[in-house]
């Protein structure tokens, strides 16, 4: 199987005028594609930090991150943006909807930053919304909506471009238990329909739901569980 | 793209409404005023330009210089007009308007309807020649040619015969005297009102043979002069001393009795200069203009005073923008995870302060209808609505709207679009300290214009007080001033011993001039006793109850009275009369005057004897150092004093007033009884710092009120960004009185610092303004102490609705909302 995530002796810093934090200590790991991996660990042990190294939203301070057979530790803003906007999609704790846009608007938003057309759009984007079960609300704000409904949008935005990989941010925190389950069995049918999930987590209940669990402390690697 | 940012910023501004009214009604304000502002300066700096070929015209004007002073006059001897077209080959025609008529009002009978017609003038034969016009009907050869030829604009034709076209041919009946029937031999276009002059009616100058005689010492003639294309200003100017040596000089040394040498070398002269047609609007200010001109640095003034505004109002909009920034930080966060560029998300922002700025320009125009009465209240000037339609404000109001949006849009794009989303997606976003001391300096400047503004208004307010209210030296108060006295002839002493009994009236004077006035004539006398040069000041002509009537102080000797014949023979002075004559002792000693009026008429010369000293009293406006006066004895010139001086006391001032009507009417049946009072035609001498000061009181009202939306919004918002710490407080033990004050010491210091800002701003400015004045209040420290606490009282009431709403609210609501 190919690997689509490949980092080795990963590190990241954070300073302030006295302190200098160790976020990420040499971790290393590979995710191939198609799995579903969970990342757990107390606070504070770079679960964050990691995910947003392999979101392309922050850049390491040493080490190698190779996303699909490109090294892209050194890429800057740009170039991150423009990998990130094709080949991921986030799911957050707290949905990070647009309060402004509509659940339709919301969802077509990375659709208008990868340039699609907008007839091509509208099929796309109603083609997840009927996938997630919230076609009906699709002229609603997400205020309007209850919690699970609002992290379904954020899933559906997600995956509305056919990411590669999804990265999920505790995306059952803010939700009951039965919503909870509902996000969780679209994440698997997602997985299960090609598209690689590195989920981080604190809940052991949601993690079953992977391949494979790493376990981190202090920003390292402690053990690794494979599920499956 | 754009549709979903426009969207989004649509749906914005209905979120949060208040913010959006706040945005919008500041901007919308301050873009009115501004463009009023412009379209002032426009109006302003447009007078007389409309004249296509008016480069070439130039008004020739005098610097009459006397001894130790000079003054300047918008009109000059009548014989130049010919002298210099004759002598000087760069003019190409010149010609004469003489504002004889009482300020160019004129009765006019035309079959049994009766019109008291405005802005009539004697013009010469040549008049058309250099303001070129055009002609409606009539032939422009025979306009003014003929002795008693006048010319209409087409509204006076309309209003006299119904129909322009019907009026070349009619005649025109002027009431009284021994003015011939005149008839109208041209009708012309009305000439549009932004000239610095415009007629109603003009009267062929050859009507009054007295127009052709020879003088070059009398100013009476607005002299306008067209030039050959080729000619310089600077060339025809400095031909002027020449043509003074040449044909002025036996006038002058016959008027002064003097040598020029001696004439001259004692500080006298004539310098003769042009001024371009398309400048006298706004650059001259001499005696007898045709209307109150406009001032150059009053249009920079407005200018600038534009700019802030806008500025300001723009400050409010960054302001509230960058304070609102942790609101749409998410939002930004997540548009950049989801592939947004940095540069994609500042179109964004800039395209919603577009939006914002397009809304507060339709809302402006709104504004902008409401404008025009308070602002032409205050200004004095006839701006329309329909102002507003024409291409040049259009482009001017596109022009703003694209200034506004960017100056407004670019410094909250730059900010927003810069956030991590890693950060702001986190919830570890703190709205940004840079951004904080931006803002803190945006309000520091707002409120130092604010202070500016506000010293420039009390200091102008005092100066006005000051001037209206100090010790002139004689009563303004309770005195009305009835005009046109001149008609009743021998019938004056009558007139006055009947309003002598009207109940409250117990003092009545004739006089040629009152405090105020313009009329005083310019005049001199030589001492016979000591052989100085001879003394230039003005003249009045008045009864013996002027001194009793004005409450004027002597200093020495008696005023003029009933009790001695002799006094036609003696004259009254002021102090500075006798200081400039240099006479000591001055009571018995005798003094001359070479004026014709006051000598025989063969031209041999009286000699008068000063019989007293008044006190120096502010007989003109406070610009003005005080002049040489001397008063002459009315005895033989009933006919030349047109004005009556009555003192009302211990009665119903409009009770009275009736009654002098009804006196009036027993003498003159036909003429309406008009009068004014004293005290309003002292005030009316300072018009334009009475306009400055409603202008000023305005603006500030304006800028504070715009300033203050501003801080408003802030003090919302960061009332808001503290809710937490607000709790936390109150539920620790705060008393509302704690919070408020911790809410507003943030704001309360930036205050300060706006006005220690400002202080010496206003103090050199205001220096400035007061340098205008001979007579100034000298203290003014005072205002800047009470311009520093309305400024924080107003600063402080803004805020503190919002602390005290923070305050007073349920501390586990504010807790919970974290």
């Amino acid at each position: 199987m190919k690997t689509i995530i490949s980092i080795t002796d990963l590190e990241k810093f954070y300073s302030t005028d006295e302190v200098r934090t160790i976020a990420l200590n040499k971790l290393s790991f590979k995710v191939n594609e198609g799995e579903f991996v969970a990342i757990m660990g107390p606070s504070g042990c770079g679960k964050s930090t990691l995910l947003n190294i392999l979101g392309l939203l922050d850049d390491p301070d040493g080490g190698s991150f190779i996303f699909n057979d490109i090294e892209v530790s050194d890429f800057n803003e740009r170039k991150r943006a423009n990998l990130r906007k094709h080949n991921i999609g986030f799911v957050f704790q707290s949905f990070n909807l647009i309060d402004e846009l509509t659940v339709y608007e919301n969802v077509e938003l990375p659709l208008i930053y990868t340039g699609v057309k907008p007839d091509e759009r509208k099929k796309r984007v109603e083609e997840v919304l009927e996938k997630m079960q919230i076609m009906h609300r699709r002229k609603h704000f997400p205020q309007q909506l209850s919690g699970g409904q609002q992290q379904r949008v954020a899933v559906a935005r997600a995956v509305v471009n056919n990411p590669k990989l999804i990265l999920a941010d505790e995306p059952t925190g803010n939700l009951d238990s039965s919503n909870g389950n509902e996000v969780m069995d679209l994440l698997t049918e997602l997985n299960e329909a090609g598209t690689t999930i590195i989920m981080v987590t604190h809940s052991e209940h949601d993690a079953k739901y992977s391949h494979r669990i790493i376990r981190m402390l202090d920003g390292q690697k402690v053990t690794e569980n494979v599920l499956v | 793209m754009i549709k979903n940012y426009l969207k989004i910023a649509w749906r914005n501004l209905l979120k949060r409404k208040s913010y959006a009214i706040i945005n919008i009604s500041g901007l919308a304000l301050g873009a009115a005023i501004c463009l009023l502002i412009v379209l002032f300066i426009k109006s302003e700096s447009s007078v007389d330009s409309w004249r296509e070929d008016g480069d070439h015209v130039y008004r020739m004007v005098l610097d009459r210089m006397y001894p130790g002073r000079k003054t300047s006059y918008a009109f000059i001897p009548q014989s130049f007009a010919k002298t210099v077209k004759e002598e000087l080959p760069e003019v190409e025609e010149s010609t004469r308007v003489f504002n004889f008529l009482n300020n160019g009002t004129f009765q006019i009978n035309i079959g049994d309807n009766k019109y008291e017609e405005t802005k009539v003038f004697f013009a010469d034969p040549s008049f058309f020649s250099v303001f070129k016009s055009n002609l409606l009907y009539g032939s422009e050869e025979e306009a003014l040619s003929k002795p008693n030829s006048a010319v209409l604009n087409e509204t006076t034709a309309k209003k006299y015969f119904g129909d322009a076209s019907q009026a070349v041919g009619k005649l025109l009946k002027p009431e009284g005297n021994n003015i011939e029937p005149m008839e109208v031999s041209a009708v012309y276009e009305d000439w549009p009102e932004n000239s610095h002059f415009n007629f109603n009616m003009l009267i062929s100058s050859l009507a009054n043979p007295g127009f052709e005689e020879e003088n070059y010492v009398g100013f009476s003639a607005h002299t306008y002069l067209r030039l050959n294309e080729n000619a310089t200003q600077e060339k025809v100017e400095s031909s002027f001393p020449g043509i003074i040596q040449k044909f002025a000089l036996g006038d002058i040394e016959r008027q002064f009795a003097t040598s020029y040498e001696k004439f001259s070398s004692a500080g006298n002269g004539y310098k003769y200069y042009l001024q371009p047609l398309k400048d006298i609007y706004l650059t001259s200010h001499l005696e007898g203009e045709f209307r109150v001109n406009g001032n150059k640095s009053t249009l920079y003034i407005f200018g600038l005073v534009a700019f802030f505004i806008l500025f300001i109002a723009c400050v409010n909009f960054i302001n509230l923008s960058t304070a609102r920034s942790s609101e749409r930080a998410r939002e930004v966060g997540v548009r950049k995870t989801f592939g947004s560029e940095k540069k994609a998300l500042i179109t964004q922002f800039i395209t919603e302060s577009f939006l914002i700025s397009i809304l507060a320009m339709i809302v402006a125009v709104g504004f902008f209808a409401l404008l025009p009465p308070i602002f032409n209240d205050i200004s004095g000037k006839g701006l329309q609505m329909s102002d507003l339609l024409s291409v040049n404000a259009i482009l001017l109001l596109i022009t703003f709207t694209c200034i506004t949006g960017v100056l407004a849009g670019i410094y909250p794009a730059f900010i927003l679009s810069s956030f991590q989303p890693i950060e702001v997606l986190r919830g570890k976003f703190k709205s940004g300290k840079q951004g904080k001391a931006l803002r803190s300096g945006l309000v520091v400047f707002q409120f130092s214009i604010s202070v500016i503004l506000i010293v420039c208004t009390l200091i102008v307010n005092r100066q006005m007080e000051f001037m209206t209210s100090e010790q002139l030296g004689f009563k303004k108060e309770q005195t009305v001033i009835i005009e046109r006295t001149d008609l009743l002839g021998e019938n004056t002493r009558a007139f006055k011993n009947e309003l002598k009994a009207i109940n409250g009236v117990s003092k009545v004077s004739s006089a040629s001039a009152l405090p105020g006035m313009q009329n005083y004539f310019g005049i001199s006398w030589a001492s016979i006793e000591n052989q100085n040069e001879p003394m230039t000041g003005r003249g009045i002509i008045v009864d013996d109850e002027y001194m009793e009537t004005l409450d004027l102080k002597l200093v020495e000797g008696r005023f003029f009275s009933k009790d001695f014949p002799t006094d036609s023979l003696t004259v009254v002075m002021n102090e500075k009369a006798v200081a400039e004559l240099g006479i000591q002792d001055p009571i018995g000693k005798r003094v001359v005057t070479p004026e014709g009026f006051l000598n025989a008429n063969d031209g041999s010369q009286y000699v008068y004897t000063i019989i007293g000293v008044v006190k120096d009293f502010h007989y003109q406006s406070l610009h003005e150092p005080i002049t040489p006066l001397v008063f002459t004895n009315a005895s033989k010139f009933n006919n030349v004093m047109g004005l009556v001086a009555v003192h009302v006391e211990g009665a119903s001032f409009t009770s009275a007033l009736d009654a002098m009507e009804t006196k009036w009417k027993k003498f003159i049946k036909d003429k309406p009884f008009s009068y004014d009072f004293l005290d309003e035609t002292v005030a009316a001498q300072y018009q334009a710092e009475s306009t400055s000061r409603k202008v000023f009181t305005f603006f500030s009202f304006i800028t504070i009120f715009i300033a203050c939306i501003g801080l408003l919004g802030l003090a919302a918002y960061t009332t808001r960004q503290r809710i937490h710490e607000i709790g936390v407080r109150k539920v620790l033990g705060a008393s509302v009185g704690n919070i408020v004050g911790m809410l507003s010491k943030d704001f309360i210091k930036l205050i300060l610092i706006s006005t220690v800002i400002a202080v010496p701003i206003a103090w050199y400015a205001m220096n400035k303004w007061l340098q205008n004045f001979t007579y100034r209040i000298s203290s003014i420290w005072d205002l800047f102490v009470a311009a520093a606490i309305i400024a924080l009282l107003i600063a402080f009431i803004t805020i503190s609705f919002q602390a005290i709403k923070a305050a007073i609210s349920n501390p586990v609501k504010s807790l919970r909302t974290e």
